[in-house]
């Protein structure tokens, strides 16, 4: 059922890479590449996230992500800022969310190709519980420092903006999952990968 | 199954389990620091040992059930687990004792669990009277690798456990009606790192008082308990009465008796270990559960009643549990009987532990209190593994829901 809900949103974020960048190229051929002013991007994802340890559940769940993110340029095809995000996941009367926010680099390798590579570093906190708990029930809960790695490609629709789509890996190890806000597993791991389309401006 | 492994050498890391058993499935037999310790000398026989005799069907003889034993952690020989068919000589002992721990993949590390061992130093460890149960309701239940929920319905955590429990559940007398004290052995090892091994007389519900399992509202006084000083305990004694028996077999709505519907008995216990200052070591609260009793509470005679009785009334005869008796007429403890309490079954629950500093090995007495690290007159040996789960809600399921422990002679009492 999970990877029934995780297909489908894989899908649906297939479709919006197939047609929402070749429109957008049809529209605008490649450019020059900025290297100076501020920028700004919101994205959605289909996005698979898991914890690792000893007790954990091996599944990765699917669920819906968004991410917004702001920033400047650092020289040309470079683009640098903060961003952050929230992914969820809901199993009958169980919720699961990530929430992320950190610094993020985007470099275009090649001057003027949509292509570029993504990194970062943050935060992520996870945070899961009865979707109705009881007023005591503090549920599950991580947080840990996170590393990003990841690829995108642009499609410039004009001067100012760009459509896109990348996929990303955050990556966290080291913290302590709760229960309750008691420790229950250390050295645990989270990972969570993102298949999205974005908007940019500029 | 081999009759050998059942004799009553003394059973220690290396007793008859480790050479039967262990040596041929790992070439080892290491002396380990968890539960069994070292082996105990030889001291005498439990109170336990040695009360069963053969009656009615039964083809056993007294001397070929004694055989089936086991040296507890005392030096005490005590009675354990047997088949219902004596393998050597075909013989039937007319009761069982569920499943066979030989199963367990607990059972190298716990060996053969003594029936009778809390009951045997209740007194010592300070209580100021005796309890001791029958041979023939000490149960045995157990399951490996069962999937554990440690909280979000399984989506963040997922643990394994194996158990083997040991409730004395006796559903053939009026004893649980009144009595409230029986004795449980319950081990769990999880891949977590929680595990514990306790034994212990735990008072189950109130005293005195049955709880009537169709109507839980409903709390009956049935008498002084034995002892008389038995504590109240938490959980309750879930016991079929005559309203019971009235709603689902002889005037049931739909006109249709269902005889597990009025005969379920649910026995919720809810035990701790705890040491000399009150701190819990390790807590559960497993449901022990029968479907097929020869017994249940008749409220306006405030006396026992047989199920089987119920099976020659007229509309009734023939019908749901007494089919297979079609107009034959039996007696309560006769084998041909369908009410003698061999399906049963255990919801494992909460198992919570908080021993992160602690010794593995402690003593309490026989009510699992006044936990010590070093032994004592009367002292129980318990297990507990150096973990606190607190805030992991490992909760067990339930295990044995399909099966039957009828066997060739069974019969009540069982």
């Amino acid at each position: 059922m999970r990877s029934c809900r995780l297909g489908l949103l894989a899908a649906c974020v297939a479709v919006g890479i197939s047609v929402l960048p070749w429109s957008a190229r049809a529209q605008s051929p490649e450019r020059a590449p900025r290297s100076s002013g501020f920028w700004w991007s919101v994205s959605a994802a289909a996005a698979g996230a898991r914890l690792t340890c000893d007790i954990c559940e091996r599944t990765r769940d699917g669920g819906p992500a968004v991410e917004a993110a702001i920033g400047g340029y650092a020289g040309a095809g470079v683009r640098v800022g903060v961003e952050g995000g929230g992914w969820t996941f809901k199993d009958e009367d169980f919720r699961e969310k990530i929430y992320t926010a950190g610094v993020v680099a985007e470099v275009h390798p090649r001057p003027g190709s949509g292509f570029h590579f993504i990194g970062g570093l943050g935060w992520s906190g996870y945070r899961a519980n009865d979707i109705d708990p009881d007023p005591e029930d503090t549920g599950f809960s991580y947080d840990a420092i996170r590393l990003r790695v990841g690829l995108g490609w642009d499609f410039p629709m004009n001067a100012s903006w760009t459509v896109g789509n990348r996929v990303t890996v955050d990556a966290s190890s080291l913290g302590t999952l709760h229960d309750e806000g008691a420790p229950i597993a250390n050295s645990v791991g989270l990972s969570v990968v993102r298949f999205a389309v974005y908007l940019r401006y500029r | 199954m081999s009759r050998s492994f059942v004799r009553n050498e003394p059973v220690g890391a290396c007793g008859r389990w480790g050479a039967v058993l262990i040596v041929v499935a790992t070439g080892a037999c290491a002396e380990d620091d968890g539960f069994r310790g070292e082996v105990p000398e030889y001291v005498g026989d439990a109170v336990a040992f040695g009360i069963w005799s053969p009656s009615s069907t039964d083809t056993c003889t007294s001397a070929i059930h004694d055989q089936y034993s086991t040296i507890g952690p005392d030096g005490y020989r005590y009675p354990t687990w047997h088949p219902a068919v004596d393998p050597a000589t075909g013989c039937t002992f007319g009761h069982e004792h569920g499943r066979d721990p030989a199963g367990s993949e607990l059972l190298y590390e716990v060996g053969p669990i003594p029936f009778g061992y809390a009951n045997q130093h209740l007194q010592a460890g300070g209580f100021g009277a005796p309890r001791n149960e029958d041979h023939v309701g000490h149960k045995v239940e157990w399951e490996n690798d069962i999937q554990m929920d440690g909280g979000g319905g399984g989506n963040v955590v997922s643990i394994e456990c194996d158990v083997l429990v040991k409730l004395h559940q006796g559903t053939h007398s009026p004893d649980a009606f009144t009595n409230n004290m029986h004795e449980v052995a319950y081990h769990i090892r999880c891949s977590d790192g929680t595990g514990f091994s306790a034994t212990v007389l735990t008072p189950i519900g109130a005293a005195g008082e049955l709880v009537v399992e169709c109507d839980r509202d409903v709390h009956i006084d049935a008498g002084t308990a034995n002892p008389p000083i038995s504590p109240d305990g938490g959980g309750r004694r879930g016991i079929p009465a005559s309203t019971c028996v009235e709603e689902s077999v002889l005037n049931p709505e739909d006109g249709r008796a269902r005889f597990d519907n009025a005969l379920h008995e649910s026995w919720e216990i809810s035990v701790s270990l705890r040491t000399e200052g009150g701190h819990r070591l390790v807590s559960f609260d497993p449901y022990f559960q029968v479907r097929d009793p020869s017994r249940y509470f008749d409220i306006a005679t405030g006396a026992l009643a047989r199920p089987i009785d119920l099976c020659y009334v007229p509309g009734i005869q023939g019908e749901d549990r007494c089919e297979a008796l079609g107009s034959d007429s039996v007696g309560w403890n006769d084998p041909r009987s369908p009410f003698k309490g061999v399906r049963r079954f255990v919801d494992i629950n909460g198992n919570r532990i908080a021993n992160s500093n602690g010794p593995t090995i402690w003593y309490t007495d026989a009510l699992g209190h006044h936990g010590r690290p070093e032994p004592f007159p009367g002292g129980i040996r318990q297990w507990v593994a150096k973990r606190d789960n607190e805030g992991l809600d490992l909760h067990g399921p339930t295990i044995g829901r399909n099966r039957s422990y009828d066997a060739p002679g069974v019969r009540a009492p069982n």
